[in-house]
């Protein structure tokens, strides 16, 4: 409650006359009456949800959580109720899930899919955020050629045709189990009966005209197949997640959601796919309508390798291992970075948060742990022996009191450079940004953007307190300076560096934005304060909601950050994060968005 | 439980400033915005494509150009005048004066006697390899392949008349190991790389056709189910719309403009692979490969292509112009290899190839720019540059080069229709003066035809400059072109 009062003050003090910022000032009005009544305590504390004090920090409780669902009769805790976040009945597939969800049906991907236009991200933003997706003329291009691809392909390959659709004896009657079932993968539901009717009918065309020229029954089967496909994978119903639901008779508008769309949040948020046959069979069973059947699901598909897909995107995204690519960096003078490619560096991040999560390691390895993961080529920018055969594996670094987690590993110090200078800058910005959810307004308008002034003897730590000391820039600079700093101790390919322009390095400050200050000496100090700072937990926390469910930042529950936040901080693994976060009565729900121009 | 609240008073201003902790992430993020969001991100970034219009063996300097600096008129584009018969589509060009082409430096200072295989390594490279028949740079229309088309699809190398081999390779693009590109000589090779399917059963087209109409009816019945649902807010059928309404145009449009018209499917039938190379076919396979390259643009199935009249020192004997001569022979002034004397009326003949040239550029321009885009024209969102190996033919000059650039690029160049001088000298073609090969290199233009299609450094900025053209070529872009 005070926390979003403060920022209603700091936003009309600060930017009176900008719309960008007074649409948001109405946002947090309006959802500070939310938070008013229901996040401001914990979950368990039922018997005064407006209270302010936190009453019982304890275990919040499974059953609890579970009476909040479409039919409690009086929303306690968290009341989502009220908190939970609108979302579209439609949202397109993001790239990966309709990558993925070919995959599956096929096996096998055509080569038009590498040729899917880049989505627009707002920053900040997971990739599968649905404001940023929708279908312009060259995505619906690309959709048309990886069918007709694809489709074709069956053409030619009648005997897989024949295993798609189910029928050991090519037969006009192939096509209704053909159609009910390839349909049923394709659109992650039972198609209606007008669908059902409508594809039959093109696999009849498809099947009959082939069969006239050239009486090949099984030929006839895979041309009916052919065009259905060629179809389905155009449609609406597999080119977006739809959620209809069902109107409950609650005021608050919530829609329940049915077991396959349940199913399809289930499954794209933890394999990013579509739902396999288990849950669509389990959806089709009337299951998967309470959490406790949920659940079962989330553990099953927790356990089951594919999960280490969304584990793995979710931290690329997070680290931003896009922007490894192709980094030109002075090899000259850091001759061990010379065959560094952006796959070592990924590799890197993507194998050491699978050694933290398989470990059921939680955010504090992430960030503190004494090990990575690394192959021959990183091994030597570590200085440690390099792994048997040089392959990627774990490796101790113990030894390297510099060292901890994520935030000191080759690809996020190198990528945060510049050609013969390290960013200090962007060091900070990203970890401010991306580890504490700090947001920055844009530099202000009158900033020169300049290139640091160097001279003999002036370090890139002191170029950049020069640069940025002006009054308009030390407001934000202070933060980004003192979080870039520390990691000063790193040159720009990420190797440990003593000094710099001839002077020892300074990797020393005070981070004093968040709640506690971080006095540190090195940047492993930093990096602990870091990750025993709450705003640190519920960042973490509101990256897993924005990336499970789609939500833009803004639009992700407080109250849930809390919830679970406090979970990480009792210890609760990555694993548990993951199922924890899944596993809330909205989770069955969708709040649908107001009508345009409706008042809430 | 974490209280999420400050724990110590605000520390002035500057610190104010700060949006902080983890409630601040929703400023600067759309929220109201929400669903209806979502229409404003159809606009992704439409195709931008190149062409290279290439004429072998220099121009008539003296009736090449139009007649005064500034924006192009019909009193300074006279039927004369080389560039005459372009004179319909002036608003739509840009003609650049003084670009001289590098690198440089092979013999003698302006010109040089091998300057024809030269011209053919480093028109579209700014680039030269020893071996004549390799590149040390891949040219701008593999670049921009390699970038925009689908993966492993080339830029389209058509080729209209004989390949004499007297000059390597033949053709002014290079791959990106630096290998001469083919050339596609026989239309009918053409136009089922194009489509991907026989001509030699026109109904094939018909089928596909048709499926995609079928397909097209499922689809839209699904959308107009889902549409229908009453749990789809505004914003979401709005979407649908917009979706359905692309992919829509889309089936419709390939299926009605990126297959030959019945007429040109005939004359297609009719051509003889053996005989494709006849100079008595020349005009007919050029307006056949012609309407082939623009469903290659407009159709989407590259970004980058090339139309080869003649090939590097060749071209036919221009008979329906009257001539007994073929062009090669012609822009020396000479009537055979072994002697025999100067050719009467050369000047006039080479004047007379390059309006026929013009007018083929003509009718390439009226294809493109029947393919209607979201934001204007195929040819609005092309640069077709008609370019030659040489200016004046006869002594191998590379200073002046004649380029006519149309369509713009989707703005990229500067557009309305202009002749504009980009050398400081006034003379360009004159060739005492070292510095004037300094001054317009033609890498340049290279660069901005790169930038013009979106072509990125790995870092994603625009190029700086491109090919190898060493000290000779310029980093930049002639902003005198530019909007």
């Amino acid at each position: 409650m005070l926390f979003v009062t403060f920022w209603l003050v700091v936003l009309e003090e600060e930017f009176p006359l900008r719309t960008r910022w007074s649409r948001q000032t109405t946002f947090l009005a309006a959802s500070l009456v939310a938070a008013a009544g229901g996040c401001s305590g914990d979950p368990t504390s039922d018997a005064n949800p407006s209270d302010d004090e936190p009453s019982n920090p304890g275990d919040p409780g499974p059953d609890i959580m579970e009476t909040l669902g479409p039919s409690a009769p009086t929303p306690v805790g968290c009341r989502l109720a009220e908190t939970i976040a609108p979302s579209p009945a439609i949202v397109r597939l993001s790239h990966s899930q309709y990558r993925n969800s070919l995959r599956d049906l096929f096996g096998e991907l055509p080569t038009e899919v590498e040729r899917l236009p880049v989505d627009p991200r707002p920053k900040e933003a997971f990739g599968n955020e649905a404001n940023g997706l929708s279908v312009s003329d060259d995505l619906g291009k690309v959709y048309r050629q990886a069918a007709e691809s694809l489709a074709g392909r069956l053409l030619a390959n009648a005997e897989k045709a024949l295993e798609l659709a189910g029928c050991a004896t090519p037969a006009p009657s192939c096509g209704d189990t053909f159609v009910s079932q390839f349909g049923r993968r394709a659109f992650r539901r039972p198609l209606s009966e007008a669908q059902t009717a409508r594809y039959l009918g093109l696999f009849k065309n498809g099947h009959d005209e082939e069969l006239a020229v050239s009486k090949d029954a099984a030929r006839a089967v895979a041309a009916g197949v052919r065009i259905v496909v060629e179809a389905m994978l155009q449609s609406p119903m597999f080119t977006y997640r739809i959620e209809r639901g069902t109107a409950q008779d609650s005021s608050d508008g919530r829609l329940a959601l049915d077991g396959f769309e349940v199913a399809s949040r289930l499954s794209f948020a933890l394999w990013g796919t579509a739902p396999d046959q288990e849950l669509l069979d389990e959806a089709r069973d009337g299951k998967l309508t309470t959490l406790a059947d949920a659940r079962r699901q989330i553990d099953r598909l927790l356990a089951s390798p594919r999960a280490l897909d969304a584990v793995t995107s979710f931290h690329d995204e997070l680290m931003g291992t896009t922007e490894f690519n192709d980094l030109s960096r002075d090899v000259k003078k850091h001759p061990a970075f010379a065959g560094v490619t952006s796959a070592d560096l990924e590799g890197e991040i993507s194998g050491f948060v699978t050694e933290v999560f398989k470990a059921d390691g939680d955010l504090d390895d992430l960030l503190t742990a004494r090990f990575t993961v690394a192959n021959a080529k990183l091994a030597a920018l570590y200085k440690v022996p390099a792994p048997p055969g040089g392959k990627f594996a774990r490796v101790d670094l113990s030894s390297k009191p510099e060292r901890a987690g994520l935030l000191t590993q080759i690809g996020t110090l190198s990528s945060r450079a510049h050609f013969d200078i390290t960013s200090p800058i962007e060091r900070g910005a990203f970890v401010l940004r991306n580890f504490a959810c700090v947001e920055f307004p844009p530099p202000p308008a009158g900033a020169a953007m300049e290139d640091p002034v160097f001279g003999p003897g002036i370090t890139v730590r002191e170029a950049f307190t020069d640069l940025t000391k002006g009054a308009a820039c030390v407001s934000c600079h202070r933060a980004i300076n003192a979080a870039g700093f520390a990691f000063e101790r790193f040159d720009i390919v990420g190797q440990v560096q003593s000094t710099d322009a001839g002077e020892t390095i300074d990797d020393t400050g005070e981070l004093d934005i968040l709640e506690t200050p971080i006095p540190y000496k090195g940047p492993v100090q930093l990096i602990e304060g870091l990750a025993k700072a709450p705003e640190t937990r519920a960042c973490y926390v509101r990256h897993w909601r924005q990336f499970f469910a789609g939500e833009a930042a803004g639009d992700v529950d407080a109250c849930q950050v809390e919830t679970l936040a406090a979970e990480l901080e009792k210890g609760a693994s990555i694993k548990t994060l993951m199922a924890r976060t899944l596993d809330t009565p909205s989770l069955l729900v969708r709040q649908p968005v107001l009508a345009e121009g409706a008042k809430p | 439980m974490i209280p999420l609240r400050m724990r110590r008073s605000l520390g002035g201003v500057a610190r104010r400033k700060f949006l902080r902790g983890a409630g601040a992430i929703a400023v600067g993020l759309p929220f109201l915005e929400g669903a209806s969001a979502r229409q404003a991100q159809a606009a992704t970034s439409p195709a931008r494509r190149f062409i290279c219009f290439f004429q072998p063996c220099g121009i008539d300097v003296n009736t090449f150009w139009p007649t005064a600096y500034g924006p192009l008129t019909d009193a300074t584009m006279p039927d004369d005048r080389g560039i005459g018969p372009l004179r319909a589509w002036k608003s739509r060009l840009l003609i650049p004066r003084g670009i001289h082409s590098v690198p440089r430096g092979h013999s003698r200072e302006g010109i040089a006697h091998n300057e024809h295989s030269l011209a053919s390594q480093c028109r579209l490279t700014a680039s030269t390899h020893p071996n004549a028949t390799k590149c040390s740079h891949p040219s701008v229309d593999s670049v921009i392949a390699a970038q925009k088309n689908p993966p492993g699809r080339p830029p389209l190398v058509l080729a209209v008349g004989r390949n004499t081999g007297a000059f390597p390779g033949g053709t002014l693009s290079y791959d990106e190991s630096g290998n001469n590109r083919p050339r596609i000589s026989n239309p009918k090779i053409s136009y089922e790389k194009l489509v991907g399917l026989s001509t030699g059963d026109p109904s094939a087209s018909d089928k596909i056709l048709k499926r995609r109409m079928s397909v097209l009816d499922a689809v839209k019945s699904d959308f107009d189910e889902l549409k229908s649902d009453k749990a789809l807010s505004a914003a979401d059928r709005r979407m649908l719309d917009m979706h359905f309404s692309g992919i829509k145009e889309l089936e419709t449009g390939i299926a009605a403009t990126c297959r030959l018209s019945k007429e040109l499917t005939a004359d297609l039938g009719g051509v003889v692979p053996a005989r494709v190379y006849d100079d008595a076919l020349f005009q007919q396979v050029g307006k056949l490969q012609t309407a082939i390259l623009a469903l290659a643009i407009g159709c989407d199935y590259t970004r980058a292509a090339l139309l080869m009249w003649g090939n590097i020192a060749n071209g036919p004997v221009h008979s329906w112009l009257g001539h007994t001569h073929e062009h090669h022979l012609i822009s020396h002034r000479v009537v055979s290899y072994s002697g025999g004397g100067v050719l009467n009326g050369a000047t006039k003949m080479l004047n007379q190839i390059d309006r026929w040239h013009a007018a083929r550029l003509a009718d390439l321009l009226a294809l493109l720019d029947a393919y209607q885009e979201a934001d204007g024209t195929a040819l609005d969102n092309t640069v077709v540059a008609w370019v030659n190996e040489l200016s004046e033919g006869k002594m191998h000059h590379y200073r002046d080069m004649p380029v006519v650039l149309a369509g713009g690029c989707g703005g990229y160049f500067k557009s309305g229709g202009h002749y504009i001088k980009v050398t400081k000298f006034d003379d360009p073609l004159a060739n005492s003066d070292k510095a004037r090969v300094e001054d317009a290199p033609h890498n340049k233009l290279l660069t901005m035809i790169a930038n013009a299609c979106g072509v990125r450094q790995p870092n994603g900025s625009p190029l700086e400059n491109f090919g190898k053209a060493g000290k000779t070529g310029l980093p930049g872009e002639f902003t005198e072109l530019k909007k």
